[in-house]
């Protein structure tokens, strides 16, 4: 078979690591991790009404997401959840916060270590923290752009240098987003190019993630991010997960 | 790479997987289902590696002694075998772990195929450097998916160039009984098609080459046996047949779907009343023989199916027990049957040496065993060293009394006895019945379920 010709299996005995790594991000933007890319069922952790629309049970929200794909690393402490049968990013997860449903015993003033998102009660005092740095929100988040639909279709995935991109159809959108963790994994990158965009994109963030987000182009208005035709073609967003300092968008 | 992933997987478990991975018992992933930890620790649990050997769970065989297969982390690899099926070597073809079912299946364009409840997975390794790069979902929407019909079973491809895969049961229409559906997915349509219906949740399936399907069926509430289904499947029609000129003035109408019943019960007391699963179809000697794998038990069945007045039955057998539990089972070529599991992969030849019933058959006049071994004739002549049972389909059951005759060659015996009607599971146990040497049985018990004569 054609798809063997190339194959070492000759040794007697497997190498402890079985292949060697392929040219991966790590070899074109320094301080990018080597991601472990898996699919699992995960408990359902979503809560904003919006964002359960695409799943069956609509605004409850399913107990479960099936089949979520999770980025991770042994390099660093977060998980990044996105999801195929919605197309987003759905969360990111610092696996090194306490659980959500501990009540904080007194508010804490924000600090450079503190990464945990604060949940305020009416009055204005933090009553849980949360370990997710990212919930999905609102709708898909690129339904305001002209051309798109509230429901994206799911294609599939590829692997480019290590990293993820995800294959999907949005309207008359073709979209290929890419996402990975860069700075050691301190930030996230998530890449968007989309065909057909001809008049421009419209991106939409979590309103708790507003003014944090780094554009490669586009101006922000609040939590939505709009960019004109011409630079429309690719963007990258930048997430940056701790207080690490980042730098200009690379592609990987 | 293991260990790094596995330290990874056991902070990810405290938080938020639902299912927790198949764990060897090198691996202490402990999953919390209910309330995350509250400490702020990071979990990390140290562990060896264990990538020095594959955890088969699933193989495709690809010709040349070459198989694909896929590990209990849901990564697909792939290994070379010698004629004799000594393993040359193996490595990974992917290192994304995918939510698979134990399956796997070689498809179109040098594609494998995997399953998730929820998707057909094709994926390719389109720059060829011998890494799968591309994974298409080729199937994701069916009829009740969002009422939580899943993908059961698959895939496992045909001699048709289809791919086939289980879909839980459900119902088409408002007030209609919920059934299992067996697909077929066409890659050159790109379209799913059922082939089978069943009432019972489909939990594993082998095609044959001549697309004689065995079916393993669920019924939890069952605990005496395991049920297990085999049927015909149509070849699909040709594109000629269809372009003819009747079906040009009248559209035939759609061939009826064969419906999959419980063909066979592979009795419990077999198994070991563990799970019997992967199975797979294996020519032996000229005999088409069915396989199954009891991973706990380590028991392999075998089963001989037989069509007689339209109805497929057989008889049951315990094959042998493996040296490690075995997961995955294939055929590699005729008669070679190759095992995988937690210990990598194991070819599983006859043992010579094992003394144990290899077949029975029903004669006009009673019923026929046949040994691996020459039997101890003084022994094997008494009838009270055998015990017949009829148990009858609907329940009840009856002793047969029988009259043993040897044949010349010692590893034949004959029990004489009154016909046994179809409807009934025939059981019998040779409680004393050592071989020529001295040699005890492997199992004691053989059976054979009887549709018709």
């Amino acid at each position: 078979m054609g798809i063997l010709g190339s194959v070492n299996l000759c040794a007697e005995t497997p190498p402890a690591t079985p292949a060697a790594p392929k040219p991966s991000v790590v070899g074109v933007v320094p301080d990018s991790v080597k991601l472990d890319l898996s699919r699992r069922d995960l408990k359902n952790f979503l809560t904003d009404k919006d964002a359960l629309v695409s799943y069956p049970s609509g605004g409850s929200g399913p107990s479960e997401l099936r089949d979520v794909f999770t980025l991770g690393s042994v390099d660093t402490r977060y998980a990044v959840f996105w999801d195929p049968l919605a197309c987003r990013l759905i969360g990111i997860l610092d696996l090194e916060a306490p659980p959500e449903s501990i009540p904080l015993q007194a508010p804490s003033s924000p600090s450079a270590a503190d990464t945990t998102e604060k949940v305020t009660s009416g009055d204005g005092k933090p009553t849980t923290a949360s370990p997710y740095l990212f919930k999905a929100e609102g709708g898909f988040p690129l339904s305001k752009t002209s051309g798109a639909s509230d429901q994206a279709q799911y294609f599939g995935f590829r692997i480019v240098k290590g990293v993820p991109e995800f294959l999907y159809r949005c309207g008359s959108l073709l979209v290929e987003e890419r996402i990975w963790l860069d700075h050691g994994g301190t930030v996230m990158k998530q890449r968007f190019f989309v065909k057909q965009a001809t008049h421009g994109l419209k991106i939409a963030v979590p309103v708790n993630w507003a003014g944090r987000v780094a554009a490669s182009s586009g101006t922000w208005t609040g939590a939505l991010l709009t960019v004109p035709q011409e630079a429309a073609a690719e963007i990258i967003l930048t997430f940056p997960l701790s207080p690490t300092p980042t730098s200009a968008p690379v592609a990987p | 790479m293991s260990k790094d992933f596995t330290r990874f997987v056991c902070a990810l478990t405290t938080f938020v997987l639902v299912s927790s991975l198949p764990t060897t018992g090198q691996e202490v992933a402990s999953p919390d289902k209910g309330n995350p930890s509250e400490t702020r620790e990071r979990r990390v649990i140290q562990i060896a590696p264990n990538d020095q050997v594959p955890t088969v769970r699933a193989i495709a065989p690809i010709g040349g002694g070459n198989v694909f297969f896929l590990n209990h982390r849901g990564q697909i690899g792939v290994a070379k075998f010698s004629p004799g099926l000594s393993q040359i070597g193996w490595e990974f073809y992917s290192e994304v772990k995918l939510n698979a079912l134990p399956f796997l299946a070689v498809g179109p364009g040098y594609s494998i195929l995997s399953a998730s409840p929820m998707e057909l997975t094709q994926a390719f390794d389109t720059d060829q450097d011998v890494e799968l790069d591309f994974f298409q979902a080729v199937v994701r929407e069916w009829p009740t998916r969002s009422e939580g019909v899943t993908i059961t079973a698959g895939p496992v491809a045909d001699s048709h160039g289809r791919v086939l895969y289980a879909l839980s049961p459900h119902s088409l229409k408002a007030g209609e009984p919920k059934k299992a559906r067996l697909m077929a997915w066409i890659p050159s349509a790109g379209k799913s098609i059922p082939v089978t219906e069943s009432e019972l949740l489909i939990e594993s399936f082998a095609l044959r080459r001549d697309g004689l399907l065995a079916t393993r069926l669920s019924m939890p509430d069952y605990a005496d046996g395991f049920f297990l289904s085999l049927t015909e499947l149509p070849a699909p029609e040709s594109p000629s047949e269809k372009g003819s000129p009747t079906s040009a003035a009248a559209p035939p109408a759609p061939p009826l779907l064969p419906f999959t019943l419980p063909s066979l019960i592979l009795p419990a007391e077999l198994t070991k009343r563990d799970r019997p699963v992967s199975p797979a179809f294996l020519e032996e000697d000229g005999v088409e023989k069915l396989i199954l794998t009891c991973p706990e038990s380590r028991h392999l069945i075998e089963i001989v199916p037989e069509k007689a007045g339209g109805v497929w039955q057989g008889s049951v057998l315990l094959r042998g027990v493996a040296p490690k539990p075995i997961y995955a089972l294939v055929e590699m070529e005729t008669g070679r049957l190759l095992g995988g599991g937690d210990a990598g992969f194991l070819p599983l030849a006859e043992d010579p040496s094992v003394y144990r019933i290899t077949s029975l058959t029903l004669a006009d006049d009673g019923i026929v065993l046949e040994f691996s071994k020459p039997v101890d004739r003084f022994e094997a002549v008494k009838a009270e060293n055998y015990s017949v049972k009829a148990i009858a389909l609907g329940g009840g059951e009856t002793s047969i009394d029988v009259e043993p005759v040897i044949d010349a060659g010692g590893r034949t015996v004959a029990l004489k006895s009154k016909s046994v009607e179809p409807g009934h599971v025939l059981r019998v146990v040779c409680q004393n019945v050592p071989s020529e040497d001295g040699g005890k049985l492997l199992h004691s018990s053989v059976f054979r379920t009887i549709h018709a004569r």
